[in-house]
């Protein structure tokens, strides 16, 4: 059983993961969040992209934004946030255990 | 302002007013990080344009399940109006195009042409009363906007509207006169500057029908319509989908009829050759058709999707 909040966040490279996983550390503003997920997922998303994920996040109670003076208005995860990213991250984890389990030797020869 | 920022926020045109409001200055910064003082390539324009234009459907209800379901019915039965616009461009240009079909061959052979024709007539005319039905049910809640201060929010898209139809109304005397100065040929292509002239009035006809559509649109997203008032214009909007699907099956199957029995009628040969009936007139008519109805059937599965879930009367 999922939480509301962990509808979608089914694969590893989605923009709503990746910045819940990103935000996990700490929070951060756009930017930032943008280098941080190209640095432990390969992902560049764009400025469109990035905010496209943001509002539903924000909409959905899972980050929400720290008062700041600046433009680069930081985010951060919420308790909500939290217990959705763990529920994806156990469901990732699910199907890497089967996906490793059924691949046996042969997971060693992927890159 | 630098110019880096005035960059960036010219670049969120796109998005709607509100979006702005709240998280537009946040993201016309990180387009400043991203191009860090270079000019904005074509790429992130268009991923700009593409995500702005997103949430602007997505804020007004016609994508997604964010909205309540009451803007999800408003926008459904707005997709079906702005559909109908298309539809109505399309039937224009069809109703040139079979002036006089039912001279050009026997009678008996036509029958499925006429039965075709007139069905597009009648749906065109019941769809055409739906959208003036609608429109005087929201009159009331229209005025009581406008009154209240709403006009500036409107003026706009209302005054651009405005001027096209009036260019348009301008140029229709004149265009007349030229037409019956001119015989049948020269009327259907042989006179090639009336032709010109012609489908320049018709272009500027359909985008002052698009403009008076976009702001209709945009006044009735921002006024209050009521759950009992927003079932009426739904219901409305279900009638003018299926008159949209009707007058696309008929204009249909009135070209296939008339392609198997005067090929040459619809190509402007001569009588009793066979050319290709796959003309300009037909794609265009056809394509613009296919496109309207798909669209009508998305509003008309938006308005059925929320219809259950809008109360009949108004939560207090």
């Amino acid at each position: 059983m999922h939480t509301r909040g962990a509808d979608g966040l089914r694969r590893t490279n989605d923009p709503p993961v990746l910045i819940l996983t990103s935000l996990a550390g700490g929070p951060k503003h756009g930017h930032a969040l943008a280098k941080d997920i190209e640095s432990f997922a390969g992902v560049r998303l764009g400025p469109g992209a990035l905010y496209g994920a943001i509002t539903r996040l924000d909409e959905r109670g899972l980050i929400e934004a720290v008062e700041s003076g600046d433009r680069r208005r930081p985010y951060r995860i919420t308790a909500t946030g939290a217990t959705a990213l763990a529920a994806a991250v156990a469901d990732m984890r699910r199907i890497a255990e089967v996906g490793e389990r059924r691949l046996g030797p042969r997971l060693g020869t992927a890159g | 302002m630098t110019r880096g920022r005035h960059r960036g926020d010219r670049l969120l045109r796109w998005y709607p007013a509100e979006w702005r409001h709240r998280y537009g200055d946040e993201l016309a910064a990180l387009v400043e990080d991203t191009l860090d003082g270079r000019p904005p390539p074509v790429r992130l324009r268009l991923s700009l344009a593409c995500a702005g234009t997103a949430e602007r459907l997505r804020s007004g209800g016609v994508v997604g399940t964010s909205r309540p379901p009451a803007e999800w019915l408003r926008a459904g039965a707005l997709v079906v109006l702005a559909a109908w616009a298309g539809v109505v461009v399309a039937a224009g240009a069809f109703a040139k195009v079979s002036e006089h079909f039912a001279t050009v061959a026997p009678p008996a052979s036509l029958g499925t042409a006429r039965a075709a024709f007139d069905l597009v007539a009648a749906a065109g005319a019941f769809a055409t009363l739906s959208v003036v039905a609608g429109a005087l049910v929201a009159q009331p809640a229209a005025m009581r906007f406008l009154w209240s201060g709403g006009w500036p929010g409107v003026r706009r898209p209302v005054l651009r509207a405005g001027v096209a139809t009036a260019v348009v109304a301008g140029a229709l005397p004149e265009l007349v006169r030229w037409a019956h100065r001119l015989d049948v040929a020269q009327r259907n292509g042989a006179d090639p500057r009336y032709s010109t002239a012609f489908v320049g009035w018709a272009v500027a006809a359909g985008v002052a029908l698009a403009l008076w559509t976009a702001a209709g649109v945009g006044l009735a997203r921002r006024i209050d319509l009521g759950p009992r008032v927003l079932r009426v214009e739904a219901a409305l909007a279900v009638g003018v989908a299926v008159a949209a699907a009707v007058i696309g099956v008929s204009v249909a199957v009135w070209w296939a009829t008339m392609a198997r029995v005067a090929p040459w009628f619809l190509s402007g040969s001569a009588p009793g050759t066979r050319p290709s009936t796959w003309t300009a007139d037909r794609i265009g008519v056809e394509g613009l058709l296919a496109v309207a109805v798909v669209v009508a059937a998305y509003g008309l599965v938006r308005v059925l999707r929320s219809w259950r879930a809008v109360p009949v009367v108004p939560a207090d």
